[in-house]
């Protein structure tokens, strides 16, 4: 009986200390496992990329073509066909990423993150999710220092303060900053209004903290003497600020008229506008035929609008059939493009309506991301004339 | 109650039969871990290879020249584990895949996307050769670890683009 105890006893002892071996040796041998599955994901990720920002996808020109069914795509890729330079992006590709629910752009132009990811073979075998942003490489922020009277009552901004950052958000000290400001009067006419847009660009440099002051008053004040003894019914001033540091270029629309209840985005040579009528006062809204496109820092190309949405009355927006009206611009809107308004009449206010090309924020992706290790890996890419940040977020759906 | 030695005989067996319960336990796990292990690495592998067949296939797309011909050697381990590979090109589900598996056990493989059996862009599955006047290519759709100038390729013939997996031979010039 003494010997049984014994040997249960050693028995036991072996087995408690074999265990504790096995504890030990599990996690010692998956420490490094999953620091390889780790980088194994980070060569993916980089893959991704590269197909997603220098290959054209197919058909090459997936992105202008509005009539194309984008489910009909054999392959994703956002590089733009002819480029001379790798990482550099086709702006209408890079719009069909726009969420129509943060941003005023029609859904069924969109392409389906489901439909990326499966073309890019992330749906086949192992299952990845993932997320594209972009973002302006500079962060450009504007706020309104001072304002100057146009005519009694009329108030538009004279005196704006400027700041540049850096893409890792330290300030951009030196940057070139040019704010090319918009100044949209309406005055009445004999038969009709009349709607007239001015345009200044003025320069600075910005200071150590990456900021700087632009004074547009004595503009303002030639525009003042300019409208002497007409009745001015509407004013509406739309900056728009370009930033050059150390060769990255961006810029950022700033639009202070607000209160407009439509909204606008481009594709191609199309226009897009928007009518918000989900709560009251509602309203028609009609669409100044004309159109102002910026190429920056300093051009601005004019030119009419022509309709294009079918069974819908041409510049008359209102709550019809249809959220957005189509247009189409009578010039080229090239990837030079930054932005293009349009002004429109809304409840007896005008109000000008900027279409950013693309907008500030895109976010396109399967979800956010869920996993223990997610993978991004970030490039300064070209669109048009303009750099952003692309950041990729990969990760394995089922770590989550 | 059993006597003393059938009790020390029963004792020792059941002790024996747990030893052999750890050691087959350590055995499995250890197996697991290495699978788990060599999977891991040949799908790095797998997208190494993915990423250098996307890297040409953008030269090609922003070439300029007519029939232009690029062609990168691979740098890939000699053995994972201790054991040789192969490296080739599948197609999965409508999609064109690199594969990396152990010549060993196939069922040990890990694989990298490429894109759809739709795209524009072809990728070369059979044997043949092609020759420029600096080096020649065997390709195959497939190439092995420790395989000397184990390359990709991507060529595009008469506007027709298309890569693959091949050996170049730098033709020597007397």
């Amino acid at each position: 009986m003494q010997v049984s105890l014994d040997t249960l006893f050693s028995g036991l002892v072996l087995i408690v200390v074999v265990s504790s071996l096995f504890a030990f040796i599990y996690p010692a041998a998956y420490g490094p496992l999953s620091s390889t599955s780790e980088h194994e994901l980070e060569e993916l990720a980089n893959t991704v990329l590269d197909k997603i920002l220098l290959t054209p996808g197919y058909p090459n020109g997936w992105g202008a073509d509005i009539l194309l069914n984008l489910s009909s795509m054999t392959s994703f890729g956002l590089a733009k066909e002819g480029a001379h330079s790798p990482f550099e992006l086709d702006l209408d590709k890079v719009m069909r990423l726009a969420n129509s629910s943060e941003f005023p752009f029609p859904a069924t132009l969109s392409l389906s993150p489901t439909t990326a990811a499966t073309l890019l073979g992330l749906r086949s075998g192992e299952r990845y999710g993932f997320m594209i942003t972009i973002t302006p490489a500079l962060n450009i922020t504007a706020s309104l220092l001072s304002t100057f009277t146009l005519a009694p009552g009329y108030l538009v901004g004279s005196v704006f303060d400027i700041q540049v950052l850096n893409y890792a958000r330290r300030p951009a000290a030196n940057a070139e900053v040019t704010v090319l400001s918009i100044l949209t009067v309406v005055t009445c006419g004999q038969d009709a209004d009349i709607s007239m847009i001015n345009s200044s660009s003025s320069s600075a440099i910005a200071d150590w903290s990456g900021r700087c002051t632009i004074d547009i008053t004595s503009w303002l004040t030639v525009i003042k003497n300019e409208l002497t003894g007409k009745e001015l019914k509407k004013s509406t001033i739309s900056i728009v600020v370009f930033a050059e540091y150390v060769g990255i270029r961006a810029s950022r629309v700033f639009d202070f008229d607000l209160g407009s209840r439509l909204s606008g985005s481009s594709l191609g040579n199309y226009i897009f506008i928007c009518l918000e009528e989900d709560q009251p006062p509602y309203g028609a809204a009609h669409v100044i035929n004309a159109t102002e496109a910026l190429v920056l820092p300093h051009y601005i190309l004019t030119g009419y609008l022509i309709n294009e949405t079918r069974g819908q009355s041409g510049l008359v927006v209102n709550a019809g059939s249809k959220k957005y009206r189509v247009y189409r611009t009578s010039m080229t809107l090239t990837d030079e493009v930054s932005v293009a308004f349009v002004v429109a009449k809304s409840l007896g206010h005008y109000f000008s309506i900027p279409s950013p090309r693309p907008p500030d924020l895109i976010r396109f992706g399967t979800g956010q991301p869920s996993a223990m290790k997610t993978s991004v890996q970030t490039r300064i890419v070209k669109i048009g004339a303009l750099h952003y940040l692309f950041e990729l977020e990969l990760w394995r759906e089922g770590e989550s | 109650m059993p006597s003393s030695p059938v009790s020390f005989l029963m004792t020792t067996v059941s002790l024996c039969l747990v030893l052999v319960a750890l050691v087959t336990c350590f055995s499995v796990i250890s197996n697991v871990i290495l699978r788990d292990s060599t999977k891991t690495q040949l799908t790095e592998i797998a997208d190494h290879v993915a990423g250098r067949i996307t890297e040409l296939r953008a030269l090609l797309h922003m070439s300029t020249s007519e029939n232009c011909t690029l062609v990168k050697t691979l740098d890939l381990p000699q053995d994972v584990v201790m054991l040789g590979y192969t490296v080739s090109i599948e197609e999965v589900d409508g999609m064109y895949f690199v594969v990396a598996s152990l010549d060993t056990d196939r069922s040990v493989f890990g694989q990298s996307p490429l894109w759809s059996l739709d795209d524009q862009v072809s990728v070369e599955l059979h044997n043949g050769t092609f020759a420029t006047e600096e080096f020649s290519v065997d390709y195959s759709g497939m190439v092995y670890s420790g395989q000397e100038n184990a390359s990709v390729w991507a060529r595009e013939v008469q506007g027709v683009p298309s890569v693959g997996l091949g050996v170049m031979r730098v033709e020597v010039q007397d």
